[in-house]
């Protein structure tokens, strides 16, 4: 007799997601047959994904358009039951094109991803302090950092990973970004909320934490909670004045006491639910603040560089558990971590100019506790080129003191190494300094 | 022959993640390597031996035994 065939899973893909196409070729094994649907424009701007994907994956190019609904191309006949992505700029053309192939309804909540839409919905059922408006002239600005009052964030309704931010403390820096910035399509104007330092007392611990977690249908279970390093942050440092904001690191499992821990568990339950959230894997960042925690926003995939993380520490491997409650499978109970882990992207102090540096990946990778670098930045590199980042590697150590020795001396190498210090409290003069937020960095927000 | 198998995967695996000392348990994928990087290993070693590696065994496996194994077996 034989095997019965495996569901077809349609994954819109692009590059530099959550997960690789390897990640996905294994994940999928004995569960789905992954079915890669890449956007024209991806396409074209990769000239070799495809091939390499259609090596083996099979792979189809979908029509440019940002109305998927409409014009699906080949999708529907393709036989799917379903349809994900680990990439956040693919999450509203995955969405459109799972209600296609199952002739779902349409969603709760209209646009989930869509930070204004979450500030909204999050406010109103209660979850959240943050007060939002959108922006999308000068006078937008203006007439919302009055509605408000400051200090304000202006931030892309749609986007991850930091970019055309800017931190706006007064009057006379929201009248400078209104002369500086050039694009204003599809902005927010959001309060911004005071950060309080972790209360682990590491000095490189930031005041973001994030929750992973598998939602099938409604019932939801919290993969893991991760500690991150602190959000660096180059006032004006970005194009058309914005400031030049990078996440630098997450830290798993979190070391947040267990009373925080639950409430961080909680709180993103109930903003999922809020948002209407189901059959798949979600990336919650919160902000420890002196009055409790704070959702900052709700990411509808699992977050990039992460996956590797919980397979370091023996847990299931989440891009699989994506694909499953994609296909509506129940997800696994929650494990119990071997071992912690990390994976750090710290950037340079001071970002202009080139790099100069003798460091070659091999120096880090025979560090104690090193598993797997990624990236360095090169000799004669712009800083510019990896978006200010010196390197993206992973550390694993048994337990948390052997992490922070880990990291401590990843952070010297680096420091030495580029003659020029991470963007990150001096772990030294931070220890010796008394606790509260770092006068050298800005407070975390989301990215 | 077999040695000199060895020897050769070794060294592209090296050349390819820039390491030195690379033990027979490591999975190129979670040490540092990507997809084109495991393209591009996996034909370096395919020129160098004159015979086909299948990318579709690499990447479900890609510790440094299984794709010596795999070269060996290639080559008989």
């Amino acid at each position: 007799m034989s095997a019965p065939a495996l569901p077809r899973l349609g994954i819109c893909h692009a590059p530099d997601g959550a997960a690789n196409l390897r990640e996905v070729f294994r994940a999928a094994r004995d569960l789905c047959v992954p079915v890669l649907l890449v956007d024209a424009r991806v396409a074209a701007a990769h000239p070799d994904l495809v091939a390499l994907a259609s090596r083996i994956l099979e792979c189809h190019v979908l029509p440019a358009t940002d109305d998927p609904e409409s014009d699906p191309g080949p999708v529907t006949g393709l036989g799917l039951a379903g349809v994900t992505t680990f990439h956040d700029d693919e999450l509203e053309r995955a969405d459109a094109l799972d209600r296609l192939v199952r002739g779902a309804p349409a969603p709760a909540v209209e646009a989930p991803w869509d930070k204004l839409v979450q500030r909204r919905v999050l406010h109103a059922a209660g979850l959240s302090a943050v007060r939002a408006a959108p922006v999308e002239s000068p006078d937008d600005l203006h007439r919302a950092y009055a509605e408000l009052g400051g200090p304000c964030v202006l931030k892309p309704r749609r986007a991850a990973g930091g970019r055309g931010i800017a931190f706006l403390d007064g009057p006379d820096e929201v009248a400078a970004h209104a002369a500086a910035r050039r694009v204003w399509d599809g902005m927010l104007l959001e309060t911004r909320i005071p950060a309080a330092p972790h209360p682990a007392g590491t000095p490189w611990l930031g005041s973001l934490v994030s929750v992973e977690t598998v939602s099938a249908g409604t019932r939801r279970i919290h993969l893991g909670v991760l500690d991150k390093l602190p959000v660096a942050v180059g006032r004006h440092e970005g194009p058309e004045g914005t400031d030049a904001v990078n996440v630098q690191g997450d830290i798993l499992p979190s070391v947040l006491p267990a009373d925080l821990l639950d409430r961080a568990r909680d709180l993103t339950g109930r903003a999922l639910d809020a948002l209407g959230v189901r059959d798949r894997v979600t990336h919650t960042e919160l902000l420890l603040t002196p009055s409790g925690l704070e959702v900052m926003e709700v990411n509808g995939r699992l977050a990039g560089h992460t996956a590797r993380l919980f397979r370091l520490v023996g847990a299931p491997d989440p891009v699989r558990t994506a694909l499953a409650a994609a296909l509506g499978a129940e997800p696994d109970a929650p494990f119990e971590p071997d071992g912690t882990a990390a994976g750090l992207f710290p950037t340079f102090r001071h970002r202009t100019g080139t790099v100069r540096t003798a460091l070659r990946p091999r120096d880090l990778r025979e560090l104690p506790g090193v598993q797997a670098v990624d990236e360095l930045a090169g000799d004669g590199d712009e800083k510019a080129a990896l978006q200010y980042r010196m390197t993206n590697l992973t550390v694993r150590a048994d337990d948390r003191p052997g992490l922070d020795g880990v990291i401590t001396r990843v952070l010297a190498t680096l420091t030495e190494g580029f003659a020029d210090p991470a963007g990150l409290p001096d772990p030294v003069a931070a220890a010796a300094a008394p606790p509260g937020p770092d006068p050298t960095m800005e407070h975390p927000t989301c990215v | 022959m077999d040695t000199k198998i060895d020897d050769i995967v070794r060294a592209e695996w090296c050349e390819v993640l820039d390491v030195t000392s690379p033990e027979p348990g490591d999975d190129f994928f979670e040490i540092g390597g990507n997809s084109l990087l495991a393209v591009s290993l996996v034909e370096r070693v395919e020129s160098r031996l004159g015979v086909e590696v299948a990318l579709e065994d690499f990447f479900l496996d890609g510790r440094l035994e299984t794709l010596v194994s795999a070269a060996r077996a290639a080559a008989k």
